[in-house]
Order: C-alpha cells, then sequence, then structure tokens
C-alpha cells in the first residue's frame, strides 16, 4: 500500500483580508516534506500574501497554519522554523557578505568557530566563498541573490520560501538559476515554497504547482497533472498556450460522446471530472503542440475526418519551432506549434497555405462550458 | 566638439567651487588663524608684531571650567536631541508620503521666525509666573513657582529647543530611505525587535546620526544668545566668550586663538568620526 506523505505544513481555511479586500479566499493547502512546492499565478493573486502568512508577516484573518501538527498561526517570524529569500532580496547593505549569511547564526548564539565553518560552507554551495569579504553593493544581481539563497538556507530552516527570486535576473542567468536552485534543493533535501508569475518556471522547477487567482487556489498537481490535465479554463489558459474549441454534446455512450466541434462531427472520450450531458455546451482544449498540421495541395477535395480546414494567417519561425496561426473555416484563431522533422525536409510553411488541422485522439482536455 | 564644451562647463563648476570655497570658506578662517597670532591694540584692533601669546590665554583656569561646561552642555543637548529625534522621526518617515510632507513642513516653519524671537518666547514660558509654572500650579502639581528661567536648565531648554530641527533632518533623510524589507529579513533570520534595531536600523541610519550630531554639536559650543537670554551670568559658554573677546574686551588676537582652538578640537572629533567609521562608508554619507 502506498504510504500517504505526511504533511509538513497545512493551511487550514486559511482566508486573509487586507481592509475590506478579500486577498485569500478559504484556501487549504499541505506541503509535505522535502518537495519543491510553487504558488503560481498572476500579480495580484495572493501568492505572496500566501508566502508570508506561512513566514509569519502576516496573520490569517480566520484559519489556521499548521506546521508539524502544531498550529503555528501567531507566531512570530523569528519564532519559526521558515526562512526567506525576499524578491529584491534585502541584503544588509552595512554587512559583508560573510556577515549577512552570518546573521541568523549569530542570533542563534552559535561560537564563533563554528558560525565561520557553517557560512563558508553554505556559501561554497552557492559558489560565493571568494567574495565573504565583499559588501552587497559590490556585487551583481545575481551574486546578491546567491548569498540572500544563502543566507536564507544556513539556517537548515523546515521550509525555505522564495519570493521571485529570479524576476530581477536577466532571461540567460534565470534559465541558469532555475537549475541551479534545482539542484540546491535536491543537495539539501529541503522542503522549498517557491513564488512565482512565471509559468515556465514553475513547470521546471517543481514537484508539485499550485496555481492561484484572485486569492483561490484553482488547481494543485505535477507540472505535468497542470499542464496536461487542467482542471478549469484558468488554469488551462494561464500555464501554457491553448486552443479553445466550442463543443456541443450531441449523443452520450458508455465511454465516448459525440460531440460537433467547429462543423466537425468528432466521437471524444468521456472526461472522468464531470457528466457530460446531452445537448450540454462542452470546450475542447488543446495545446498548439498536440494539434497536427498538414497541407492541402488540392484545396476542392474535402478535409478527412476528424479534420478542420484551415488557411494559415501568419507564422512565426522560431529556430526548433514554427508557430502557425491558421484562421479556421469557422472562423477561430488556431494557434499550431510545429518541430521541424528532419526526415521531411520540404515541410516548409507559407503564409495563405490551406491545411488540414487535426489532433491525436484522446490528447485534447474537455471542460463544461461555465 | 560636444565633448571639449562639456569638459569646459566641468571645469567651470570646478572653478567656481573653488573661487567660492575660497573666497567664503578658506580666506575668512585663514583671517581668524593670521589674527590669532597678532597683537592687540586699542584702535585698530590688530597690529603686529606676531606672537604665540595669545594661545596662553587658552589655559586660563576660568576660561577652562567655561570650556568645559560648554562642552557639556553641547554633549547633553546632543545626546537630548538624538534621544527626542530620532524615535520622532522614525515615526514620521513610516507615515504615508502626504503626510511626511506635512510634518517636515511643521518642523520648517519655525525657521522662517528668527530664532533669538523664539528664545524670547521661551522666556514667557520659563519665567516665574509663566505659562509651565502657571499650568503647574493650576494642576496642582507644585504650590511654589519653579525657578526655570536663568538657570542652566533653561539654556539646555533653549539649546535643545533651537537644535532639535538640525538632528531631525539628517536622520529624516536616511530613515525615509530605510528599506522595510530589511527589517522583516532580519526579523526571518531570528533577531528580536530589540536586534534588529541596534544590528540594522541604526547600523544603518548612522550617516544621519553622525550629521545630525554634528550639525547639533558645533551650534551647541557657540550659540551664545541662547545663554545671553535664557541663562543666569555664570551660565556663558564658549561661544558667549570669544564674542566677549571680540566685542566687549575688544581683544580680537584672544578671541581668534580660542576660536582655533575649538576649530581644531573640531576637526579632531571628526577625524576620530572617519578614522572609526569606516566600516560604514559604504553606504555613501549624505553630506
Amino acid at each position: 500500500m502506498e504510504k500517504l506523505p505526511v504533511p509538513l505544513l497545512e493551511l487550514k481555511s486559511v482566508t486573509k483580508f487586507f481592509g475590506a479586500n478579500k486577498v485569500l479566499d478559504d484556501v487549504d493547502l499541505s506541503i509535505n516534506d522535502g518537495e519543491f512546492l510553487t504558488l503560481l499565478g498572476p500579480s495580484g493573486c495572493g501568492k505572496t500574501t500566501l508566502l508570508r502568512l506561512i513566514a509569519g508577516f502576516e496573520r490569517p484573518t480566520t484559519g489556521k497554519v499548521i506546521m508539524n501538527g502544531k498550529e503555528i498561526s501567531h507566531l512570530a517570524p523569528n519564532r519559526r522554523a521558515v526562512n526567506m529569500v525576499f524578491q529584491q532580496y534585502a541584503l544588509f547593505p552595512h554587512m559583508t557578505v560573510f556577515d549577512n549569511v552570518a546573521f541568523g547564526l549569530k542570533m542563534k548564539g552559535l561560537p564563533k568557530d563554528e558560525i565561520e565553518v557553517e557560512v563558508f560552507r553554505a556559501l561554497e554551495k552557492v559558489k560565493m566563498n571568494m567574495f565573504y569579504l565583499r559588501y552587497p553593493s559590490e556585487l551583481s544581481s545575481g551574486q546578491q541573490q546567491r548569498v540572500a539563497i544563502a543566507r536564507a538556507f544556513i539556517n537548515n530552516p523546515k521550509i525555505l520560501l522564495l519570493d521571485e527570486p529570479l524576476s530581477a535576473l536577466d532571461y540567460r542567468l534565470r534559465q541558469e538559476m532555475q537549475i541551479e536552485l534545482k539542484e540546491l534543493q535536491r543537495d539539501l533535501g529541503m522542503t522549498f515554497v517557491y513564488v512565482t508569475h512565471d509559468q515556465e518556471e514553475a513547470l521546471a522547477m517543481s514537484d508539485r504547482v499550485a496555481v492561484l487567482n484572485e486569492g483561490l487556489i484553482e488547481q494543485v498537481g505535477t507540472p505535468i497533472q497542470i499542464y496536461e490535465e487542467p482542471k478549469n479554463m484558468f488554469v488551462a489558459k494561464f500555464v501554457g498556450e491553448i486552443n479553445v474549441f466550442d463543443g456541443m454534446v450531441i449523443k452520450v455512450g458508455d465511454n465516448d460522446f459525440e460531440t460537433i466541434v467547429e462543423g466537425m462531427f468528432y466521437r471524444l472520450r468521456k472526461p472522468s471530472t464531470f457528466d457530460v450531458v446531452r445537448g450540454s455546451k462542452i470546450k475542447v482544449l488543446l495545446r498548439p503542440e498536440d494539434l497536427l498540421v498538414s497541407k492541402v495541395n488540392d484545396p476542392e477535395a474535402e478535409a478527412p475526418d476528424n479534420a478542420l480546414r484551415g488557411v494559415i494567417s501568419f507564422l512565426v519561425y522560431k529556430g526548433r519551432t514554427v508557430d502557425l496561426w491558421i484562421q479556421t473555416a469557422g472562423g477561430n484563431m488556431v494557434m499550431a506549434t510545429q518541430f521541424f522533422n528532419e526526415d521531411d525536409p520540404d515541410i516548409i510553411y507559407e503564409v495563405n497555405d490551406v491545411v488540414n488541422v487535426s489532433w491525436i485522439k484522446d490528447w485534447e482536455v474537455i471542460l463544461p462550458d461555465a | 566638439m560636444l565633448k571639449s564644451t562639456d569638459n569646459f562647463c566641468r571645469q567651470a563648476v570646478l572653478y567656481f567651487i573653488f573661487i567660492w570655497f575660497g573666497i567664503m570658506v578658506f580666506a575668512p578662517n585663514l583671517l581668524v588663524l593670521l589674527a590669532s597670532f597678532l597683537s592687540r591694540d586699542p584702535v585698530w584692533y590688530l597690529r603686529l608684531p606676531l606672537n604665540l601669546q595669545n594661545y596662553a590665554a587658552l589655559s586660563d583656569p576660568q576660561l577652562m571650567s567655561v570650556i568645559l561646561k560648554s562642552l557639556n552642555l553641547a554633549f547633553c543637548t546632543t545626546l537630548f536631541c538624538l534621544l527626542i529625534a530620532y524615535p520622532f522621526t522614525y515615526f514620521i518617515a513610516r507615515f504615508a508620503k502626504e503626510y511626511r510632507a506635512l510634518f517636515l513642513m511643521l518642523i520648517i516653519v519655525p525657521f522662517w521666525t528668527n530664532s533669538l524671537i523664539r528664545n524670547y518666547a521661551l522666556i514667557s514660558i520659563l519665567s516665574e509666573n509663566g505659562l509651565l509654572n502657571t499650568f503647574l500650579i493650576k494642576w496642582g502639581l507644585i504650590s511654589q513657582p519653579l525657578k526655570l528661567l536663568y538657570t542652566d536648565l533653561a539654556v539646555f531648554v533653549g539649546m535643545v529647543y533651537t537644535l532639535l530641527p538640525f538632528m531631525i533632518l539628517p536622520l529624516y533623510a536616511v530613515l525615509e530611505k530605510l528599506d522595510l524589507n530589511l527589517l522583516e529579513a532580519a526579523e526571518d533570520l531570528g533577531a528580536g525587535a530589540t536586534a534588529a534595531f541596534f544590528r540594522v536600523i541604526v547600523p544603518i541610519s548612522l550617516p544621519g546620526i553622525t550629521a545630525g550630531c554634528i550639525m547639533v554639536f558645533l551650534p551647541a559650543l557657540t550659540l551664545f544668545y541662547v545663554s545671553d537670554i535664557l541663562g543666569a551670568a555664570d551660565s556663558a559658554i564658549v561661544g558667549s566668550v570669544i564674542r566677549d573677546q571680540f566685542v566687549v574686551i575688544k581683544d580680537w588676537p584672544v578671541g581668534a586663538a580660542i576660536n582655533i582652538a575649538l576649530t581644531i578640537f573640531m576637526l579632531f572629533l571628526l577625524h576620530l568620526y572617519y578614522k572609526s567609521g569606516n566600516s560604514v562608508d559604504q553606504e555613501q554619507p549624505i553630506w
């Protein structure tokens, strides 16, 4: 039997008001020991507030924060076994890198020689040991970032909280740091709770992702679940690109149902998440990379079964892939990402090409039409 | 082409600053220095020959006791100003922007009235039948009016009152910029309120503290009219002594010598500060 992981931290129906403004709405969330959990959402969705609730900078208006079975909702930040990496790093400008990283251990009252060993060990992990005598103003933002991370994890917290730590870095550095952070997390075996609005970052780094919107958790799941099985339209649209088709259910069978999409007849597998009712409207969702595009040589010929006829209205060449925007006969704009196939070099798309658009059966996501 | 005009402008500004400093700072001080080595003349105030006699006057025990008393007053004034101004400024700096502007305005408004007149106003508060005594008696806290005016305490009150804004403004300049995230970071790393205050806020605001202390301490030694208006006959401060040498006794060389001695003492204090403050100079000083 699979053993259920014991949650390290639980948020139980946490609601937070700032004045009359409801920032978090009855949030339930469990964080498992050792996992990399990302809180993903647009700005103003409450993700930073959620992080600050865990850190202790905010108190829940109602609800509980529970760590290892003990309620800590009203415990001050300096009494919680969590540490935070701030968005703007918040390094102490009057202290050297060494003193910044040593601050937490000094507060704990560790002996000096022990602090020294620990600080250099931490700085080595973030490759900053050469810079221990520098002041934050003498470091690049990437280096400041590393110091801020070392300053937090050196205290060996139960949870390390990271508030959009990479947002101030340029694209290249961000990519590097994503990998390094993930490696660091594995190396330390520490629970990371990471806040970001960047869905790519969330998918790349996390064990689990919690998607937030307007103070509500829309979905919690692995990156694959979030991307491939979005529970609702918000998650589907926020995480990655997606094409949305309207459908009408015309017949419901045991395992599949029949529907009309863009004037075409389709037989699709019944979704497990809700009951498909005859005559109801549904949404059929497809990722751009799940669409198959084939050029039509004879535009007079009828489109084959399960294919939509369309015209390429513009395309964006991206090196490894090409993004096609296809105007369908039904008047919708569909985006399809095609990988270049080494074996088939003659596939060169051009604007105004007539194409058939289809997809591999069962790769679609069916959602009720809200 | 552009570069050379650019260069010219920079040069011009530099020259202007040098000339300005030369006329306004260097020349006057040089004149005082020169005067301190000249001899007294009953008509022309100064005459040759050069001598060191004037500095011998510094060893006068009476002058020495005035200097010590004056230093004590200046020290107490500075400390008290800091103790009042720091929390006050800290809380102002935490207010919303529009309120901050208002508070700063209220601090600056009294400057528009001559500080001499404001010190005269203190007389009506501190005198035997003044506002303070009247209220204290009315509330039954005392039965006899207190002797406040023409005491060292009154001089102290006058000094603090006059110089407080000079402590508040430089403190405000640093505390307004204080990044509150730093406080949260300190707290997050296990620091209680006291530790966060002394290990983070105070060190970061040290440039403001120093600037404020210098701006209060120096005038507190020399603002003679405060002790003239509010003090007793023996409340004279260094400033009064220098003033008397120049205006009453008309012994300019000795007055200049005391002045030079005071300047050297100040420079010595500044030197001590810079030597001790190497580690905090990371943040640019605000003056």
